[in-house]
Parts: structure tokens; C-alpha cells; sequence
């Protein structure tokens, strides 16, 4: 194979020009290294905190309006599903909070501390006091910081509970929880017989969520739980459809990006290898003169793109890997509004995302090579010969 | 698209390499055992000529029509020493680029061995160019990232020959142009003389029917040049090559077999 001898020699007795197309090539995947390190790690996060501070099932009644009866032997039937971890049956219930002259909107939640902690890793959120303690305070009520703040109350105090139609039920503050979202302006968990209580409805509850071991086949546990009761199982994929087509929405977007990139660095590659035909047209016209055929000619060139390639996507590999890495040691934070919630930016190294930049880079680069190739195949031999 | 013409480019990737471990069995024939064929065929062709121009015209269309040659007809034998002799102008360049496959005629016929070669592919015309003929222009056009032995090896190596064969060859052939000391210099290491012999050497180094040489001695000066020549002459008689010089030197042209003069794209006097 002399023409790969002659594309080699040609690529390394020119080393700045070799390395100024190699850069073009790097900085292509470099860029597009990180940017799917971001991508990755932004989608990871999502999903991360979406599994985490969601139940993977919510049952709802069958009827919208209408409660959920025989809940407890309905949870145990379903606490004895496969797959399933906890089970925890809820309240739901809108009410007004007072004390002294302020007031504030509630959403209630009555639950069995224990199984919602399991569900859900409320515990975990609480900033003072304890959560489990709600097990044995028959009106005891753990709120969210800042809707402890609007009311005034500390821990300790007691706030009066009001809704239409209610007994005014005053319930001890035994904890405060901070999640960072919200939630912290409107919750208050409760025990679950307290609510139903305040409420009057003995006996119901207004969903029921579960935690499953494999967030991931939470689709097929829903399902068969609707088979079998009769409700109404909605899953997290379910319930979050709208973001997970988004983040798809976004893929397209990130794609197109990507290929602006692809298309610059192949730009720049094309650039060079042209640069390279003209300033070696009488050499190609001497190898014509030597019996070098059209194909061999466009072969060395198409080799010097590839070669080029090759070096500019090692290159760029390691660029993109250090810069992911360096990357990852900063906090990036963000708006948690804007990023669905998020409140940083994480990077992920994803093995894969480096083999697909570097194979499309390949294909770019010779697909580049082909018209330079094919223009210094096609010189004119006479002309190249007695070109300066 | 893309995929189809990535699969379509790896096809004609394969096609190559396929005709050209075809090709090889035909290059090392040509290559290495032209020298014996040559002389085992003097006898029997000494009638028919190695080229062959037949009312052969090249007409260049820039603006007007310019007849660079006009209604050529000649007939160089096997082993001839040619000078082609004129003006500026006159047309040997283009004669030469015609005979050494680098260029077409706009009508008339050349037969190279009896083939004709102005009906032939890209391909073929390649083909003919690496085992027949050998060029040897007035600057040494070396290729200048390769030593004065890969030089050499190049036609070699585009004929398919491995890098071993190929070199033991050029190793001999530079000797005999008195290179053997100074194979492993690059071009712009080598003198003016140097590099027009490694030239020569390259232009043998598939052991051509026939060597072309436009003004090979009209960048050097008189000592050199004289060396060439006398080199040039001494191959011919000892290789039975024929050779074809385009030359301004009238002493040059003087010592060779057969002059052909050229006036205005005619041949007036050969």
C-alpha cells in the first residue's frame, strides 16, 4: 500500500498544518463530549429525583371525587405483590390553618409515618423534630418550613385546623421539613386517623402510593395492580409522560447542534485536505507521470483525511474526557424553576457518548476527504507537472 | 444517502484492492523480466516500431484554436536514441506529453507497442505509464518527504512490488548513477546533479520500453549535464531502451541515433 505510505509522510512533514486540522477535529469533540456529559447528567439527575421524591405508584379511586374503601386490606394485598417494597395509604384534604391572627391554606396529608417514610423518604426532609413521633401524637402535625414561617409557628405551638363543615381541630407542631421546592409552603403531615377524623370520613383514603425495587418496571406492576382492584394505578412514567417527551423533544435540538458542530470541524478538515491538494499538485502530477491511477491519488488523499481524523478524535477524546472531569469538581447551579425542579447541573461520563462522537467524527472526516480526493484525482498531469 | 454512499465507496474501496492484486501478477512480469523480453524480442521487431504516430494533431481551444501539433506522422524504433529538436513553442513538449501518455491528441492515432493507446481508460493509460514508460523532466521533480531511495522504489511500489523487491532494484539502480553513498538524503540535501540522477534512476526503476526526457539537462550546468547525457547514452546502449530527449542543445541532439526537428507543430526534418 504506497498510497497509505505517502499519505503518512505527507500528514507528518507538515506538523503545524496537520495540527491545526487535527484541532478543528478535537475541539469538535471535545465540545460535543461535555455537552452530552451534560445532557446525560441532566436527564440521570431528573430521572434521579423524579424516582426519588415521587411515589413509582399512585392508586387512585376509580372515580375521580370518590375515595378509596377497604384500603388497608386492598395495601396488604398489593404490599404482597412481587416487586413491590412499601405501601402507603393517604388523606388527602384542603384546609385552612390558624394562629393567632394569621392564616394559611394547608394541603392536609394523613398518613402512617412509617409507611410514608418508606414510600416516600419524608424523614429524610424533616429539619426539626422528629417525623416517626407523628405515630404516637394522636393530633400532632409536621409542616413545611415555610408555611410554618407565613403562620409564625415553632415547633411546640399549636395551630388550629378549619374546613367547612369540621370541628376547628387544634394540632401540635411536632417537626418542621424543608424539601427546597414548594411543597414547603403548603404541606402538613398528619396521622392518618386524625385527618380522616377532621375530615369525617372514617375509613377512606384518597390514594395510595407504592415504592417498587425497580423504578423501571413500575409500568408493569401499575398495570396488573388496575387489573386486579379495579383502580385506578397511575406510574411515575405516567405520571411525568409530559417531561420524558420533553427531554425527547429536547434530543432532537441537541441532535441538530451536534451536527452544526460535525459540519464545522468537516468544513475544517476539507479546508486543509484542500489546502494540501494545491500545495502538492506538482507531486501528484509526478505520481501520475509514475502510474499512479486516479483511485490511488484520491486513495492518499482519503487516507490523509482519515489519518488527520484519527489523530483529531484521540486528541478530542481526551480533551473532552479532562474537561467533563475538571467540570464535574464544580457545583453548577441552576434555577430549580427552570430545570424541572433541579437545583444543579451534574456531568455524567457516559463511555458510550465518547464512541458515537468519535465514530461520527470518522464518518465526517471522510466524507470531507471525498472532494479534495477527487479534485487532485482529477488534475490534469501536464498542468500539475509544470505548476510551481 | 449516507449510508449508500459510504457502502458504495467501501465497494469501490474493495473493487480497487481486488483489480490491483490482478494488476500485481502482471506489474512484477513487466517490472523485472522487460530487460530479458526486450532482448529476446530485437530480432523479430526490429520492423515494427515501439511507437507510432499517425497523423497524430493536438489542437489547444483557448480563445482561438492553436495547433500545438499539426497532422504528426513517425515511427521511433526499439532502442533508438531520439533528440527532438526547435524553437519554443514548437511543439516538443506537447509531442512528448502525447508519447508519455500524459495528454491526449485531438485526432489522429498513437500506437505504443503496438497498442493503441489513445483509446484507452484512465486506468490502463496508468497501467501503461508505470511499466513502459519513464520520465525524466528538466527540474528532477523528486518527491521531496521521501530519501533518494524511496524515490526510486516509488514507481516500484505503484507497480505493486514489496517494499523488499522494490528496494533491492532501486539500491542498484542508484549505484550505477554513483548514488550509493548518498540514498538515505532527502532532495533538498542533494545537489542540482544529484537529484537530476536520482531522476534517472527513478525514470529506470520499472525497466521501461521507453524512457522520455523533456530538456533532462537543461537545469544543469555543462559538467553535469555532459555526465547525464553520457549517462542517459550509456543506459540506452546497455538496456536497449529507447529514448526520447527533447533538448535546445544542439551538440546533445548531435550524438544521437535519429534528430527530429520541429517547426510551428511539423516535423521538417528527421
Amino acid at each position: 500500500m504506497y498510497e497509505l505510505k505517502i499519505a503518512i509522510r505527507q500528514v507528518f512533514s507538515r506538523r503545524r498544518q496537520t495540527f491545526l486540522a487535527v484541532l478543528a477535529v478535537s475541539l469538535a469533540i471535545a465540545v460535543i463530549t461535555v455537552m452530552m456529559a451534560m445532557l446525560s447528567g441532566f436527564q440521570t439527575e431528573l430521572v434521579q429525583s423524579t424516582i426519588e421524591n415521587n411515589p413509582h405508584i399512585v392508586i387512585y379511586p376509580e372515580h375521580e371525587g370518590d375515595f378509596i374503601h377497604l384500603y388497608t386490606y386492598i395495601s396488604t394485598k398489593i404490599a404482597e405483590k412481587q416487586g413491590v417494597v412499601a405501601v402507603s395509604p393517604k388523606y388527602l384534604g384542603q384546609a385552612a390553618l390558624k394562629y393567632r391572627d394569621k392564616a394559611e391554606g394547608v394541603s392536609l396529608q394523613g398518613v402512617e409515618p412509617e409507611a410514608e417514610d418508606l414510600v416516600l423518604r419524608v424523614n429524610k426532609d424533616v429539619v426539626n423534630g422528629d417525623f416517626f413521633a407523628l405515630a404516637h401524637t394522636r393530633y400532632g402535625i409536621v409542616l413545611g418550613d415555610k408555611l410554618a414561617e407565613n403562620l409564625g409557628v415553632q415547633p411546640g405551638d399549636h395551630v388550629d385546623a378549619v374546613f367547612p363543615g369540621s370541628k376547628t381541630t387544634s394540632f401540635k407542631v411536632i417537626g418542621l421539613t424543608h424539601t427546597g421546592t414548594s411543597a414547603d409552603e403548603i404541606t402538613g403531615y398528619a396521622r392518618l386517623d386524625s385527618v380522616q377524623h377532621f375530615f369525617n370520613k372514617p375509613g377512606v383514603v384518597s390514594t395510595i402510593g407504592i415504592r417498587v425495587a425497580d423504578p423501571y418496571l413500575a409500568d408493569n406492576i401499575s398495570s396488573s395492580i388496575e387489573r386486579e382492584t379495579g383502580l385506578d394505578a397511575v406510574s411515575w412514567k405516567e405520571a411525568n409522560s409530559e417531561i420524558l417527551s420533553l427531554l425527547d423533544t429536547q434530543m432532537i435540538f441537541v441532535n441538530v447542534f451536534y451536527a452544526m458542530i460535525y459540519g464545522i470541524a468537516g468544513f475544517g478538515i476539507a479546508n486543509t485536505l484542500i489546502t494540501i491538494v494545491a500545495q502538492r499538485t506538482r507531486e501528484i502530477g509526478i505520481l501520475k507521470a509514475m502510474g499512479a491511477s486516479q483511485r490511488s491519488i484520491m486513495a492518499i488523499f482519503i487516507f490523509q483525511s482519515v489519518i488527520l481524523g484519527t489523530i483529531g478524535l484521540l486528541l478530542g477524546t481526551v480533551l473532552g474526557y479532562i474537561s467533563t472531569v475538571m467540570l464535574q469538581h464544580y457545583t453548577i447551579q441552576v434555577p430549580p424553576e427552570m430545570y424541572l425542579g433541579l437545583q444543579t447541573l451534574p456531568l455524567e461520563l457516559e463511555p458510550l457518548n465518547f464512541v458515537y462522537a468519535s465514530f461520527f467524527a470518522l464518518i465526517i472526516n471522510i466524507i470531507s476527504g471525498i472532494y479534495p480526493a477527487r479534485k487532485a484525482a482529477k488534475l490534469d498531469p501536464v498542468k500539475a507537472i509544470e505548476s510551481a | 444517502m449516507l449510508i449508500l454512499f459510504i457502502i458504495k465507496f467501501i465497494h469501490l474501496k474493495f473493487e480497487g484492492l481486488h483489480s490491483l492484486t490482478g494488476k500485481q501478477k502482471q506489474y512484477t512480469l513487466n517490472c523485472s523480466n522487460l530487460n530479458n523480453s526486450n532482448k529476446g524480442r530485437k530480432g523479430m521487431t526490429e520492423e515494427s516500431p515501439i511507437i507510432e504516430l499517425k497523423d497524430l494533431t493536438k489542437i489547444y481551444k483557448d480563445g482561438t484554436e492553436f495547433y500545438a501539433l499539426n497532422n504528426v506522422n513517425l515511427r521511433i524504433k526499439r532502442g533508438e536514441f531520439v533528440a527532438i529538436v526547435g524553437p519554443s513553442g514548437s511543439g516538443k513538449s506537447t509531442l512528448m506529453h502525447l508519447i508519455g501518455l500524459l495528454d491526449t491528441p485531438s485526432s489522429g492515432t498513437l500506437l505504443i507497442d503496438r497498442n493503441n493507446v489513445t483509446k484507452m481508460s484512465d486506468k490502463e493509460r496508468s497501467e501503461m505509464r508505470n511499466r513502459m514508460l519513464g520520465f525524466i523532466f528538466q527540474y528532477h521533480h523528486l518527491l521531496p518527504d521521501f530519501t533518494a531511495l524511496e524515490n526510486v522504489m516509488m514507481p516500484l511500489l505503484i507497480a505493486g512490488k514489496t517494499g523488499k523487491g522494490a528496494r533491492k532494484i532501486a539500491e542498484k539502480l542508484l549505484k550505477e548513477v554513483g548514488l550509493e553513498d548518498r540514498m538515505d538524503h532527502k532532495p533538498n540535501e542533494l545537489s542540482g546533479g544529484q537529484n537530476q540522477r536520482v531522476a534517472v534512476a527513478r525514470a529506470l526503476s520499472c525497466s521501461p520500453a521507453i524512457v522520455l526526457g523533456d530538456e533532462p539537462t537543461g537545469n544543469l550546468d555543462t559538467k553535469s549535464g555532459d555526465m547525464i547525457y553520457e549517462l542517459l547514452r550509456q543506459l540506452n546502449k546497455e538496456y536497449d531502451q529507447t529514448f526520447i530527449v527533447v533538448t535546445h542543445n544542439e551538440d546533445l541532439a548531435s550524438k544521437a541515433d535519429k534528430i527530429i526537428r520541429l517547426v510551428d507543430g511539423k516535423i521538417t526534418d528527421q
